[in-house]
């Protein structure tokens, strides 16, 4: 058996993504931040199936998209292997644009926002700043 | 094309003139390496079904034809079941049970698997003094280690706590990823195996009312919101007035008028719920759901 | 040769091999009891035949005699018959231990080794493995068989052995039925079928305790009514009494088995023997049978050498009605089930 996967995934059936694309949004977050590097072995569809539950064909469907988007290649016989980390550096833990969001954060609170005021505000935001943009 | 692992031509079964039809003009079609879910309310015919494939019961008509062959000496070794009490021998200890599965299987067998996922089961308990879960668990070591082409589960989680439901489901999707089986499951709560499955039967008053990929299926309908106006030539499977505004899950022919409509896509169970409230609704089988020797004769 | 490669099991001619061991160790504890049975009983058959001999040897040394009667013997003789009396008893006990035991097995394959299957849904377990429904019935049946065979060989010569005790003061006679029940292949005809009507009885009634009770009566009631028409499976021989003084002897064989016994007209009507007695006077007696022109008597038996052509007439019923209930059920199985 290779050595264990980087990374597993959390399922949330009542969240209305569908399940293949919360596979793929996991995989690119963990990318992301730094979690999954590239050399990195994905979880097995028997894996992430035994531990989630969920079809196997959806694995195997999520796996093919991010191959497709070339941040994955399978090795037969082996596995599922990361080839490239994703996006700017901005993500990771020390970037100026996670500081100011904090510290945006830290104001939202000091105003007496809750957390799911704060979570709506910048889901709004987002709409409206991303709106048109093509979707993941 | 893959191969089919169930199709059923005007399949139909009575237990007896008197109690009517459990199951009537069945035909469609299940190509193999689906997990597909049999869905239906109680008394729908599900049952009869399953057991009709297993080649437990001799169908009152029609054909079952099962990983392409309608020889039940030759398909029964390809096919597990689990019927819905997960019956087991009570006075035989676990480790009998899994001998017992070896001697009734021997072209088949795979004993590593009946360890494997048996393991946490105590050896020498006998059977009778299981817990549901752990019942559930033997009967799925047997019908795996049979290493089956196809599984007919039926009611696989029913009595089972959310965590055995878990462990089990994952068991199962797991052997299902790495041996390419085949698997239907019956449920009467859609929940239970709305993740697991990605095919789709809905079996109601002993019809085929529903069948293909689940999205396939579900991408067929729409759930449109609007004032009260004529939705054809769409077929509405059930639409419901309030006031002046009209609600209705449709399946579309052609596209739906944007401007003039408030188009959602179902959910899953949405879907089911309006089938099962509009008996009359006609049927639906996506393209890979076709009995294609029906197809042939037609 | 390579040592290497895996021990695969050969696969057995029959293909019974796998569900009849299933079956075994399902049913391990009532196979394990019918078999300490079956050895208990034939050792109890050898015990009687040894201590017949062993009475008779010990009263042959005391120098009395049971036909005369000699001074100082009488206690003797009678405890030698009291010993050779409660033998008998133990022989006829086992005779009918005989008729029980297919009503037993009849029992047991309806309930619990079929219908218990049928009512509790294993059944469908076992069906669905690699074993067609008409294996699994046939391994079912066969493992009862063959342990049935088996024993009850042992059981019959050790039964037979016992009974062919010469001198025996007490005997069960030929026409008996313990003696038709208990000898050659009567047996295990009985008790295939037990095995044929508990299998189509458990089949049909598909509910433990009333498959049970079924088959125990409807196999019950076909001992019952073999037993009332035994005398009729070969032909009766006749012997005649005529009133006149010389021929006013009755021929019989030696030990006859009499069956009717009657009186016939001169018309050759038959009557029964007591239509004229209960008549005070000789006279009276004598017109009631001028009036009835009676002419004679007659008596229907069997001579001892119909034993064995009643015996096998017997035999081939049961075996035939053994193959019919199996028929039957198989034939039931295949429908149902396919």
């Amino acid at each position: 058996m290779a050595e264990s996967a980087a990374v597993e995934f959390r399922i949330d059936r009542r969240s209305g993504v569908a399940t293949y694309l919360q596979i793929v949004q996991q995989t690119k977050q963990a990318l992301r931040l730094g979690v999954l590097e590239p050399g990195d072995r994905l979880p097995t569809a028997r894996e992430v199936v035994e531990a989630t539950a969920i079809n196997p064909n959806t694995v195997l469907k999520a796996y093919r998209e991010l191959e497709r988007e070339g941040l994955v290649e399978a090795r037969r016989g082996l596995g599922t292997f990361v080839r490239r980390t994703l996006g700017s550096a901005a993500v990771t833990t020390d970037a100026p644009l996670r500081e100011e969001l904090v510290a945006w954060t830290l104001r939202a609170r000091a105003a007496g926002l809750d957390r799911d005021d704060v979570s709506a505000l910048f889901t709004a935001v987002l709409d409206s700043t991303f709106k048109g943009d093509p979707h993941t | 094309m893959t191969g089919a692992a169930i199709e059923a031509n005007g399949l139909g079964m009575t237990y007896g003139r008197k109690r009517g039809w459990a199951l009537r003009d069945c035909s469609f079609r299940l190509p193999a390496g689906r997990i597909c879910a049999l869905v239906g309310p109680n008394g729908a015919g599900k049952s009869t079904l399953l057991a009709l494939a297993a080649g437990l019961l001799r169908p009152t008509e029609g054909t079952v034809r099962v990983l392409g062959s309608t020889d039940r000496a030759e398909i029964r070794p390809r096919v597990a079941y689990v019927a819905q009490d997960k019956p087991l021998y009570p006075q035989l200890t676990v480790a009998d049970t899994l001998w017992a599965g070896r001697e009734l299987n021997p072209a088949t067998w795979d004993a590593d698997a009946a360890d494997r996922i048996a393991a946490p089961l105590p050896r020498d308990a006998k059977v009778r003094t299981l817990s549901g879960g752990q019942r559930t668990r033997l009967a799925l070591a047997l019908a795996l280690a049979k290493r089956p082409g196809l599984m007919l589960l039926d009611e696989p989680m029913a009595d089972l706590d959310p965590l055995a439901r878990h462990q089990l489901m994952g068991l199962l999707m797991a052997e299902a990823a790495e041996h390419s089986t085949t698997i239907v499951m019956s449920s009467h709560i859609l929940t239970e195996l709305e993740g697991a499955c990605d095919y789709l039967l809905l079996v109601d008053g002993g019809r085929v009312r529903l069948g293909g990929e689940s999205e396939d299926v579900v991408a067929a309908h729409a759930l449109v919101t609007g004032q009260v106006r004529d939705l054809a030539p769409h077929t509405v499977i059930e639409s419901r007035t309030t006031g002046r505004q009209l609600t209705a899950l449709i399946r579309p022919d052609g596209p739906v008028d944007a401007a003039a409509w408030d188009v959602a896509e179902p959910s899953l169970e949405e879907l089911l719920l309006a089938h099962l409230r509009s008996p009359d609704a006609p049927p639906l089988l996506t393209p890979s759901a076709h009995a294609r020797e029906a197809v042939a004769a037609a | 040769m390579s040592t290497l490669a895996p021990p695969r099991p050969s696969p057995s001619p029959t293909g019974l091999r796998g569900p009849a061991r299933v079956v075994v160790r399902q049913h391990r504890l009532v196979l394990w009891a019918s078999v300490a049975f079956l050895v208990l009983g034939a050792a109890a058959m050898v015990g009687t035949r040894l201590l017949t001999d062993r009475f008779a040897d010990q009263f042959a040394a005391t120098g009395c005699s049971i036909e005369d009667t000699v001074h100082g013997c009488g206690d003797t003789v009678r405890s030698y018959l009291d010993d050779q009396y409660l033998l008998h008893t133990v022989q006829s006990w086992a005779g009918l231990a005989f008729l029980v035991l297919p009503v037993l097995v009849g029992a047991f394959t309806a309930g619990p080794l079929i219908a218990r299957e049928l009512e509790t849904g294993t059944y469908k377990l076992a069906w669905s493995q690699s074993v067609t429904p008409a294996r699994w019935l046939t391994a079912k049946l066969a493992v009862p068989a063959a342990l049935l065979l088996a024993g009850l060989s042992v059981l019959t010569a050790a039964f037979t052995w016992a009974r062919a005790r010469t001198g025996s003061e007490y005997s069960i006679d030929w026409y008996d039925t313990p003696a038709f029940v208990t000898t050659g292949a009567a047996p295990v005809a009985y008790a295939l079928l037990g095995l044929g009507v508990g299998a189509l009885i458990g089949l049909l009634v598909r509910r433990t305790v009333a498959a049970l009770s079924l088959a125990a009566l409807a196999t019950g009631a076909v001992i019952t009514v073999l037993a009332s028409v035994r005398s009729a499976l070969w032909p009766l021989r006749t012997t005649v009494l005529g009133m006149s003084a010389d021929d006013a002897t009755i021929t019989l064989p030696i030990n006859p088995w009499v069956v009717r016994t009657g009186q016939f007209t001169s018309g050759g009507e038959r009557l029964p023997v007591d239509v004229c007695w209960g008549m005070d006077v000789e006279a009276e007696q004598a017109r009631c049978m001028a009036d009835h022109h009676i002419t004679g008597m007659f008596i229907d038996y069997h001579p001892a050498s119909h034993f064995w052509p009643l015996q096998l007439v017997e035999t081939g019923i049961l075996l035939v009605l053994a193959a019919l209930a199996l028929t039957l059920a198989f034939r039931l199985l295949r429908r149902r089930h396919g």
